[in-house]
């Protein structure tokens, strides 16, 4: 086992294997046997991928062989929540209901750009059922752990992102988001999510929630590793229909830039209520850092969280109406009711939140004509016990499952470029604070956070349970 | 947010039939739920109608549309 490597980012460990310190086989291995051994604690993977892993492994020291460049991600471990089509496997989504489908007959597109950039696969990660869930304590396949606290839950519903980065299962991983799903693990687990601008990054071989919101994106250690997924997953796909491919701007280079014609501020009103003294202690402790001493309120948040909920459910029910119809039992009891719902809205109240969406991104836009970035939380509290249902706020009990993603899902459907960096040590559990900006912005976001992750403030080491 | 369903929507979404709605719905959409089920979609739909409620009573102006916009 080379344990060198183990708890290095991907940036370093691609830069080792292109040199030829270290095989990409020796690196697959050594990843694969650490994180069959932790996935007893943490119940991260629903499949690992050796064989394949290994091919692939073999592949990039071939190229190494030959004196050629395997790529940015040259013999770098990672794993993909398993909605993704991975060639040979069946696309769980989560759930029972699809485990006897036949399996994809090829990866997605983003699977298959990463292989091109020299990453190997090595597994596919468990979620919440159908993207469906911001605990992933998936009734069928078990809840998946939170590494700083296995009796917490990982966030989600790309829980098993969240959770194999944290642990250092993997290098980075791939999730989905479409009301919080990448920024949620993330900030309950201590690492960056990135939900990039809706349609740079190609969702074809993904099984979509509301296909309006879904955004698929990267969840790693450092900000280098996001930028550098990030990039290599981008590019047209016309196979899905939203994908316009991103902006030209390579986010690795915009790694250490200078920040100081950056605009920032942070939210108020919505974004200030609700919320644990400590999820707003995490965000006073970025804007210190930052010298952010602008605020600035989005008028009708409110109703941008029920026009995104309205528009949720209704994508959502239509999307799993077979499954309504013909596999009833089969849902996961704490996903069933709200597709149910999905099916039953009223016309009026989708039209009136499409109506919203329209005008809510007008008024959000504008506000970019005076800020670059917006700083708010990402969630209002850290990562409850697994099987809590309620959190005490302002002295009263409120519902963790619908109140976990109130701080994401008004922002996400209207698609803004979202970064979730972590913050340690401001209470027991990780935090997640969101660098919001304008679509195709993302190369600003990557500045303040490299400033950021580089002056100590937003860091995600591998968690103290999962380090021998 | 939820707070800011007042007490007399909270009293009439209270007195609303929510099961018959679900069953006339059911008909209209051929989506039937099981018996067993229907006491959590009932709760379902009570807690969307909280969640949107807020949306119900927005005002937009008149200008912003729901359609999607299609450029040359």
């Amino acid at each position: 086992m080379n344990n060198k490597f183990l708890y290095k980012d991907a940036s370093k460990i691609s830069s080792a294997v292109r040199k030829g310190e270290v095989s990409a086989r020796e690196i697959t291995e050594s990843f694969l046997q650490r994180a069959i051994t932790l996935n007893d604690k943490y119940n991260c993977f629903s499949q690992f991928l050796s064989s394949r892993a290994l091919k692939e492994a073999d592949k990039v020291d071939a190229i190494i062989e030959r004196g050629g460049d395997p790529g940015v991600l040259a013999g770098v471990p990672y794993g993909v929540k398993n909605l993704f089509d991975v060639e040979g496997v069946t696309t769980l989504a989560g759930s029972v209901m699809y485990k006897d489908n036949p399996a994809a007959e090829k990866d997605a597109t983003v699977i298959k750009r990463l292989q091109r950039s020299g990453a190997v696969l090595i597994g596919t990660l468990h979620m919440s059922e159908f993207a469906y869930g911001y605990t992933n304590e998936n009734s069928h396949y078990g809840p998946v752990k939170n590494p700083h606290d296995i009796t917490r839950v990982s966030g989600g519903s790309s829980g098993g992102s969240g959770s194999s980065v944290a642990a250092g299962m993997v290098s980075f991983s791939l999730g989905s988001d479409t009301n919080g799903s990448i920024r949620l693990p993330a900030a309950l687990c201590g690492v960056f999510g990135f939900k990039p601008t809706y349609g740079s990054l190609s969702r074809f071989g993904t099984k979509m929630f509301a296909s309006s919101f879904d955004h698929v994106g990267p969840l790693a250690r450092s900000v280098e590793d996001i930028a550098t997924a990030f990039d290599a997953m981008c590019g047209t796909d016309p196979y899905d229909p939203v994908c316009h491919g991103g902006n030209d701007v390579s986010l690795v280079s915009s790694l250490n830039q200078k920040i100081d014609d950056l605009r920032l501020a942070s939210l108020d009103g919505y974004f200030k209520n609700n919320g644990s003294d400590e999820s707003y202690e995490s965000v006073d402790h970025v804007c210190k850092a930052l010298n952010i001493t602008n605020s600035v309120k989005i008028s009708n948040t409110d109703s941008a969280r029920g026009a995104a909920f309205v528009i949720t459910h209704c994508e959502g029910g239509l999307e799993h109406e077979n499954d309504i119809r013909n596999n009833i039992d089969k849902f996961d009891p704490t996903t069933r009711a709200g597709f149910i719902t999905g099916t039953l809205l009223p016309a009026n109240w989708y039209v009136k939140a499409q109506k919203f969406r329209s005008w809510y991104r007008s008024q959000v836009l504008n506000i970019f004509n005076d800020f670059d970035i917006l700083l708010a939380p990402a969630t209002p509290f850290s990562a409850t016990k697994i099987g809590q249902k309620t959190m005490k706020l302002d002295g009263s009990d409120v519902p963790v499952l619908s109140n976990l993603g109130i701080y994401a899902q008004p922002l996400s459907f209207i698609g803004l470029p979202i970064l979730s960096v972590p913050i340690h040590g401001i209470g027991g559990m990780p935090h997640g604070v969101q660098l919001i900006t304008a679509p195709g912005k993302e190369s600003s976001l990557i500045k303040i956070a490299s400033y950021l992750e580089n002056e100590g403030i937003c860091i995600a080491p591998i968690a103290n349970g999962a380090v021998k | 947010m939820e707070q800011n369903l007042t007490k007399n929507d909270e009293e009439k979404d209270n007195q609303f039939d929510w099961y018959s709605y679900m069953i006339e719905l059911e008909h209209l959409t051929g989506n039937s739920v099981p018996n067993e089920y229907s006491a959590d979609v009932i709760s379902y739909l009570k807690l969307t109608k909280k969640i949107v409620q807020p949306l119900l009573e927005c005002d937009i102006p008149e200008e912003f549309q729901s359609a999607p916009i299609y450029r040359p």
